[in-house]
């Protein structure tokens, strides 16, 4: 490689981690957590764990309506916009309101047995360490315009990595694998380990940076959808079915069930929210395997026959968006799967701090042309003092 | 020859690990059990190479020894 383009990928290199790694720093320190947030919640109590009971109840389903019923009676003015079931654990299932049915967040997340109807607890939604940590994470307390600020770092990541692996080659040229010189100065020794650690964790942090701009998409993604395929699937079955009562929540889910019996549910919107028509109810299913168990099917069904009026298809961008959560998340592998992906953020984040500190303590462009003679020869690192 | 002599050299590792980890990226999407499994073993590599070469202590005696520091040390008098 010419001197030339190793000395521009150097500065590309330079300043697309320069412009992103304070943001990327916050986001691997609270990421760290987030990825045992499932065990934080449980470990906090904040999350529900579903009693035991006997035999008897293994295989019984409470009344979704006393449910339903039960939960708007606890908060009379908010209303219920989603049933949502664990995926882990599907005796449990919760109950999100909103002060309106289109409200963006919600009011309260209550959780019930779902085999009894019991009334379990509520989610803390303001006061949840868990929950900081994730406004941090998503938005910096932002909103939208956070999210996306982020997402935008996310691609100076993926670009900073990219030029990174690109000048690993050359400055690797005269040194074994994982060589890390311990008797040289401490500059050399910490980007001997920069190299190092940045090489080896390449994929996993090209992955997740890649499938977290991704996510910060997801409202304007979801958003699209809803004008358009959602609508279009709506606008269909809007114009049959008189006004008033939309029906029983609990028939919905039956008639959903019986229509994809290979699925399960994974939550149901109410009529009037987004993700559901005026009149009718809308069923997202998943499947069983570890694959599909990602991926939803709505399902328009009418509470009060039952009736399913269409079982739709996800758009591939919802399902690129879909699929990319897990990736972002390191939540499909079991505990052993999270450890890693924490050791890997640690690793990262030793990435970034050593990215600075040889910043701080550069000695001038590296890879100046015509320093030690022609561009024939192999490219001379001057990176020695 | 040189020249792809050494891209070889320098990147035959990297490329190991990177296959590794794509592996165990992808490997408990597939299934459950045996194929998380896969995907701990896979993904792990990258946490191993670093912990064999940047804690030499635990796998090598660091210096003096017939560890790695003393393998390269001609390459860098320049």
């Amino acid at each position: 490689m010419r001197s030339s383009s190793l000395r521009a990928w150097y500065l590309v290199h330079r300043w697309t981690s320069l412009v992103c790694t304070l943001f990327m720093l916050l986001l691997c320190v609270t990421g760290l957590p987030l990825i045992f947030a499932h065990e934080i919640d449980h470990g906090l109590g904040h999350a529900a764990e579903a009693p035991h009971l006997n035999a008897s109840f293994a295989d019984a389903r409470a009344n979704l309506d006393a449910i339903v019923e039960a939960a708007q009676a606890r908060r009379p003015s908010d209303a219920v916009q989603f049933l949502v079931w664990d995926p882990e654990d599907s005796d449990l299932v919760f109950v999100r309101l909103g002060e309106t049915i289109t409200a963006q967040r919600p009011s309260a997340f209550l959780t019930y047995d779902a085999r009894t109807g019991a009334f379990l607890r509520e989610y803390p939604l303001e006061d949840g360490l868990v929950m900081v940590l994730l406004r941090l994470h998503v938005d910096m307390f932002l909103g939208l315009p956070g999210t996306l600020f982020l997402g935008l770092m996310g691609i100076f990541l993926v670009a900073s990595i990219i030029s990174g692996a690109v000048l690993y080659g050359p400055y690797m040229g005269k040194l074994p694998f994982g060589a890390v010189r311990r008797e040289r100065s401490s500059r050399i020794r910490w980007l001997d380990l920069h190299n190092l650690i940045g090489i080896v964790t390449m994929v996993w942090l090209l992955v997740v940076g890649a499938t977290g701009v991704i996510n910060t998409l997801a409202i304007p993604i979801f958003a699209s959808w809803q004008a358009t395929e959602l609508a279009d699937m709506v606008r269909r079955h809007d114009r049959s079915g008189p006004d008033g009562s939309f029906g029983s929540p609990d028939r919905a889910v039956g008639g959903a069930l019986r229509a994809v019996p290979s699925h399960r549910m994974s939550f149901l919107a109410f009529p009037g929210n987004g993700f559901a028509s005026s009149r009718h109810f809308v069923a997202y299913m998943s499947g069983q395997t570890p694959l599909t168990s990602r991926l939803l099917i709505p399902v328009l069904v009418d509470g009060r026959t039952g009736a399913v009026l269409h079982r739709g298809e996800l758009p591939w961008y919802v399902t690129t968006l879909l699929m990319s959560q897990p990736l972002h998340f390191g939540d499909y592998g079991g505990l052993p799967l999270k450890i890693i992906w924490a050791l890997l953020d640690v690793l990262s984040i030793v990435v970034l701090g050593s990215g600075v500190y040889l910043w701080l303590r550069r000695r001038g462009v590296p890879f100046e042309p015509s320093r030690r003679g022609a561009d024939t020869a192999e490219p001379q690192l001057d990176i020695q003092p | 020859m040189k020249r792809h002599r050494r891209r070889l050299r320098v990147w035959a590792a990297p490329a190991a690990v990177a296959a590794s980890s794509l592996l165990g990226l992808l490997a408990a999407l597939v299934g459950d059990g045996f194929w998380d499994a896969v995907s701990w073993l896979a993904l792990g590599a990258p946490v191993l190479v670093v912990w064999r070469f940047a804690w030499p202590g635990c796998f090598h005696k660091p210096r003096g020894g017939r560890g790695l520091s003393g393998r390269y040390r001609q390459d860098e008098g320049s």
